[in-house]
């Protein structure tokens, strides 16, 4: 027997030593002397393993081409061991006892090997990760019971697991074969084993107790696992005595010893059937005492081409009573660039073009780089084609559907901002659609509750009055007496005629109209939150249609304290107070209220020009032209909410969204 | 019905109808329950998540619930009795892993006034103490003639309960198998549903109920019997706003694992027009990987099921799915840096598929929550 450095044989997942992946697209055919296969292969005579080989005793074929075998290497290579657990109900009491005996077994591994333990029930996790054996564990394994057996999955994962390239791989599962969850089917398992270089051996664990009765009634009965439903309904015909009605959920119940016992004998492994007595230390004793004294064949590859599978035939021609037990081939992966976590990036909808107006929205709004996503979206001048192209890119974080409801508002906000009608009704549509999806599963949540209120804003901001009714009717159907959409229906309504002639058959102060807006703008002043904002919009309703002493009685009903809470709702009911008073012909008082307002925003110009109007009246020149020089020299920005009166809850719009991001994180 | 069994072992029907006698395993229950409806919730679930009967709870609380829920002032009737009712209701949980009722099949049953009313072959049904729990609190709500917003989320939690302790015949009785004493069905959706006629989430739970049924199944076996029984009633909600979208789901799955593969794909492909919820649109993306690859369209099914992990990283179902598909096509590399990474990630996600079968039981955090909230003085 003779070794080679393993360094030398860089051995890739299919146990096949890859050269660099440039060279092996220029060479299709194994050539190079590190282009190194390992093939396990256990050699027994009438069940005893067979020792004292040597390479001339063996042939081997590679794709039906005789190969020359370098090396033969029986104990020398350190070897990964991974135990499978079925922790499955039907053998917890194999789970109670593989808890004690996996120190027993980690204990006849020697030093440089390695051992896991992977537990399945209803999903597979590591109980134990890989770790040094030949002493003491350190920590022991995790093992519970549970209600499923995701077998065949646990089963794939091990098969399909990287190995050390300097390593051999033995699993050994413990397993009643009954599989009640698994995403994959047996004959998968069988095809994967197959392709692994990994050697599987499965202990078929048949009997489990299980108390059918109270156990303070009957003692326990012998059932065998994974029981099948004709045996249980003549048991049950013949003795009135019926199984548990209540057994743990399978999407399947599937049980395939014979593909298990093919899946492991293609590794060059087995599957045993132990007696009642044999504990599982027992078995992977034996198991890997025989895998110790197994040979480890190294050869390269000639005469056949690299990539893709290779069939593998290996006997020993002079002794033909032997048995040759050896995985029946390999694969070499095409090389390719190396791939990170693929599936977790969640870049399945990312087909977004680079270089497009949504590329660059769907960049900054990723990056959190909200100051560039407000610019990116200022700058769009094509707003039905940045809508149709976000529909069209699907769900771009499913993982995160909050983030994509937030950017449908902003996107949405965007192109109504456009003020063209394309634009407007494709922003429309996507709002229509997205106001379904932005629901929670079981009731109206807070994140809804804002994302409406998102969009109520961003409407009110374009002056849209029918759609801003259509929405706040919507959201008043999920959020019955919320406040800022009892309001913004009122408002929605009030703007309908806002600018139409007082009088006539369309006017706004026509009879159902007056009654429609008067008693929405009552309903959101029941509301604390409301109150103010309601009486002061309600009151300058009522000043448009001349019933100013109604409109002056709403403002005086108006709480100040808690009008002034908010400086544009406190100022506005100043204001339209002094229009109110003006339209009684109470100019004195008219003067105060405009100087009121004043006092509250000193720079904005509506009250001084009230004021210089009121002055112009009552014959005071110089007044009011140290009015208009105040104006005339008020600083550049100076901000008048009476400017933005007609835009409703857009002046809250900012925060608004700047919650919703909030959320998205 | 008094009744008297003829030839079959006494001592077994004994064993069996002995769970349905007082015990005196939990001892001050009419304290806990006072304790709970002040607020302390999670000391008392503890208390009986330790328990290992429930016949106890339940005998105490018929003895003695109701008057604990008069006891309170008027104004405060409601509440005690959400709060009596949600108690039950947390004992019902803590024994969702054990056998919610037993099944027995008697060669004969006599009836005293009817005489001999077996049919051969049939069972009789003996419901254990969770369930009858569950029933009890909805009897108490069901006092109140005007049901209160608050009693729907205790009938969704109801829901939640049943479907994660897996008794479908609970909600919905059997139509499918014959039982002996078909009165003491309980159907305790039929109750939730007398309550809140137009609740979808009921009608989808009765859907899912008879889904249920349906499985487990033989892998690579077609026809599922009662397929043309189930489907209506998933394709009847797949249009309702609140539930459309997992009907839509569940009728995808039911078409893939009766092999109508063109029936999946097309309603499996409307479900992200119907909803964001993460937890649908991973089952629709996974089970569309499913049915692509069962038709053959590897690189399609590819696709699916990263897109299921785009919605629920690592995942465990789609992550195998995916890793299987890849090793077919001899990409090990990819498939083996899956494998590990899955199963090296904690904490292991919450994987749709698995939690299938339990339906609303995904729901029970926020319901209970909601209840508390409720019952919380």
């Amino acid at each position: 027997m003779t070794t080679r450095p393993l360094l030398a044989a860089l051995l890739v997942s299919s146990a096949v030593a890859l050269p660099g992946a440039g060279q092996a697209l220029q060479q299709p055919v194994f050539r190079s002397a590190l282009d190194v296969v390992t093939i396990d292969v256990a050699v027994r005579s009438g069940g005893t393993p067979v020792g004292g080989l040597t390479a001339k005793d063996f042939v081997l074929l590679d794709n039906g081409v005789p190969q020359t075998i370098e090396s033969v290497e029986m104990e020398a290579v350190p070897i990964d061991v991974s135990i499978l657990v079925d922790a499955n109900v039907d053998v917890d009491l194999s789970v109670a006892s593989m808890n004690r005996q996996v120190p027993a077994i980690a204990a006849l591994l020697r030093q440089g090997d390695r051992l896991r333990v992977t537990s399945i029930s209803g999903h597979v996790s590591d109980a134990l990760r890989l770790q040094p054996a030949g002493g003491p564990l350190a920590s022991a394994p995790a093992l519970e019971a549970d209600g499923m057996s995701a077998a065949y999955d646990g089963l794939a994962a091990a098969l399909l697991r990287p190995v050390d390239s300097s390593r051999r791989h033995i699993i050994v599962a413990i397993t009643n074969g009954i599989d009640a969850a698994s995403t994959l089917a047996v004959q998968a398992v069988a095809g994967i084993a197959r392709r692994s270089p990994a050697v599987l051996h499965i202990v078929q664990v048949d009997i489990a107790r299980r108390p059918l009765l109270p156990s303070d009634t009957l003692p326990d009965l012998l059932w065998e696992s994974g029981r099948d439903r004709r045996g249980e309904t003549a048991q049950c015909r013949m003795r009135g005595l019926c199984g548990p009605a209540r057994s743990p959920w399978r999407p399947y119940d599937q049980k395939e010893f014979d593909v298990l016992r093919e899946a492991a004998e293609a590794t060059g492994g087995a599957l045993h059937v132990p007696g009642l007595f044999n504990s599982a230390s027992s078995i992977f004793r034996k198991v890997f005492e025989d895998y110790r004294r197994s040979y480890l064949l190294r050869y390269t590859p000639e005469g056949v081409p690299r990539e893709g599978w290779h069939d593998v035939v290996v006997t020993v021609p002079a002794y033909p009573s032997y048995t040759v037990h050896a995985r029946r081939g390999y694969g070499v992966e095409a090389a390719g660039p190396d791939g990170g976590t693929p599936g977790a990036s969640g870049a399945f909808f990312s087909g977004v073009p680079a270089g497009t107006p949504l590329h660059a929205v769907i960049d900054a709004y990723g990056r959190a780089d909200y100051r560039r996503l407000e610019q990116e979206l200022a700058g769009i001048s094509d707003g039905a084609a940045l809508v149709t192209a976000f529909r069209e890119a699907g769900n771009l974080w499913p993982a995160n559907p909050k983030r994509e409801a937030v950017l449908v508002v902003e996107i949405a906000d965007a192109a109504m901002a456009t003020r063209r009608i394309q634009a407007r009704d494709a922003a429309r549509d996507l709002l229509r659609s997205y106001r379904m999806l932005v629901r929670h599963p079981l009731w109206p949540d807070d994140f809804e509750r804002y994302w409406l209120w998102g969009v109520i804003a961003s409407l009110q901001g374009v002056i849209l009055p029918d759609l801003t009714r259509e929405f706040a009717d919507y959201a008043l159907t999920r959020f019955p007496n919320e406040p800022r959409f009892l309001l913004a229906q009122a408002f929605a309504v009030d703007q309908t005629r806002a600018f139409a002639e007082t009088s006539g058959r369309n006017g706004a102060g026509q009879a159902s109209h007056v009654r429609d807006v008067t008693a929405r703008y009552d309903a959101a002043a029941r509301f604390p939150e409301t109150a103010a904002e309601a009486r002061v919009r309600k009151a300058f309703f009522l000043h448009r249609i001349g019933r100013h002493a109604e409109a002056l009685a709403e403002l005086e009903g108006a709480d100040g304290r808690t009008a002034d809470r908010d400086v544009t709702i406190g100022y506005l009911r100043r204001l339209i107070r002094g229009r109110v008073l003006e339209g009684l012909g109470r100019f004195g008082e008219a003067r105060a209220a405009y100087e009121s307002a004043r006092s509250v925003l000193p720079d904005a110009q509506s009250p001084a020009v009230a004021l210089m109007r009121l002055h112009v009246r009552s014959g005071d020149r110089p007044a009011a032209d140290a009015l208009a020089a105040a104006i005339e020299t008020a600083p550049k920005h100076a901000f008048d909410p009476w400017w933005v009166y007609w835009l409703g809850d857009a002046r809250q719009y900012g925060a608004i969204v700047a919650r919703l991001r909030e959320e998205t994180r | 019905m008094r009744s008297v069994c003829l030839l079959l072992p006494l001592a077994l029907a004994g064993a069996f109808l002995a769970s349905d006698q007082p015990s005196a395993q939990a001892p001050g229950v009419i304290m806990q329950l006072d304790r709970y409806a002040h607020g302390e919730f999670d000391a008392v679930v503890a208390e009986l998540k330790a328990l290992t009967q429930f016949d106890g709870v339940l005998e105490e609380l018929r003895l003695g619930g109701q008057a604990w829920v008069d006891a309170g002032p008027e104004p405060e009737r409601a509440r005690r009795r959400l709060a009596a009712a949600t108690f039950a209701l947390e004992a019902a949980r803590a024994a969702e892993y054990t056998d919610w009722k037993r099944v027995i099949r008697l060669d004969a049953w006599v009836d005293e006034k009817e005489g001999v009313t077996a049919k051969e072959g049939a069972d009789r049904v003996f419901w254990n103490a969770p369930p009858l729990l569950v029933e009890w609190g909805c009897a108490l709500l069901r006092q109140d003639p005007k049901p209160p917003p608050i009693e729907r989320i205790w009938h969704l939690a109801s829901v939640a309960v049943a479907q994660g302790a897996g008794d479908m015949e609970f909600l919905v009785g059997t139509p499918f198998e014959a039982r002996m004493n078909v009165p003491d069905e309980i159907t305790h959706l039929w109750h939730a549903q007398d309550r809140f006629k137009t609740e979808p989430r009921l009608r989808l739970a009765a859907a899912i109920a008879l889904e249920m049924r349906t499985w487990p199944v033989r892998r690579g076996v077609p026809h599922v019997p009662n397929h043309s029984f189930v489907a209506p009633r998933f394709a009847e909600l797949v249009r309702d706003e609140a539930v459309g979208a997992e009907a839509a789901v569940r009728l995808g799955s039911l078409h893939v694992r009766t092999g109508r593969l063109k029936d999946a794909l097309n309603v499996l492909e409307r479900v992200e027009a119907m909803t964001r919820d993460t937890y649908l649109i991973y089952l629709a993306r996974y089970l569309k990987g499913i049915g692509l690859e069962k038709a053959g369209q590897t690189a399609d099914a590819e696709a699916a099921y990263r897109g299921a992990l785009a919605a629920i990283p690592h995942a465990q179902s789609a992550t195998m799915a995916l890793a299987a598909l890849l090793a077919k096509q001899d990409q090990r590399r990819e498939a083996g840096a899956l494998i590990e990474t899955q199963l090296s990630t904690r904490p292991q996600p919450l994987d749709p598929w698995r939690a299938y079968a339990a339906g609303d039981a995904r729901f029970w955090p926020e319901l209970i929550a909601r209840l508390r909230g409720e019952i919380r003085p």
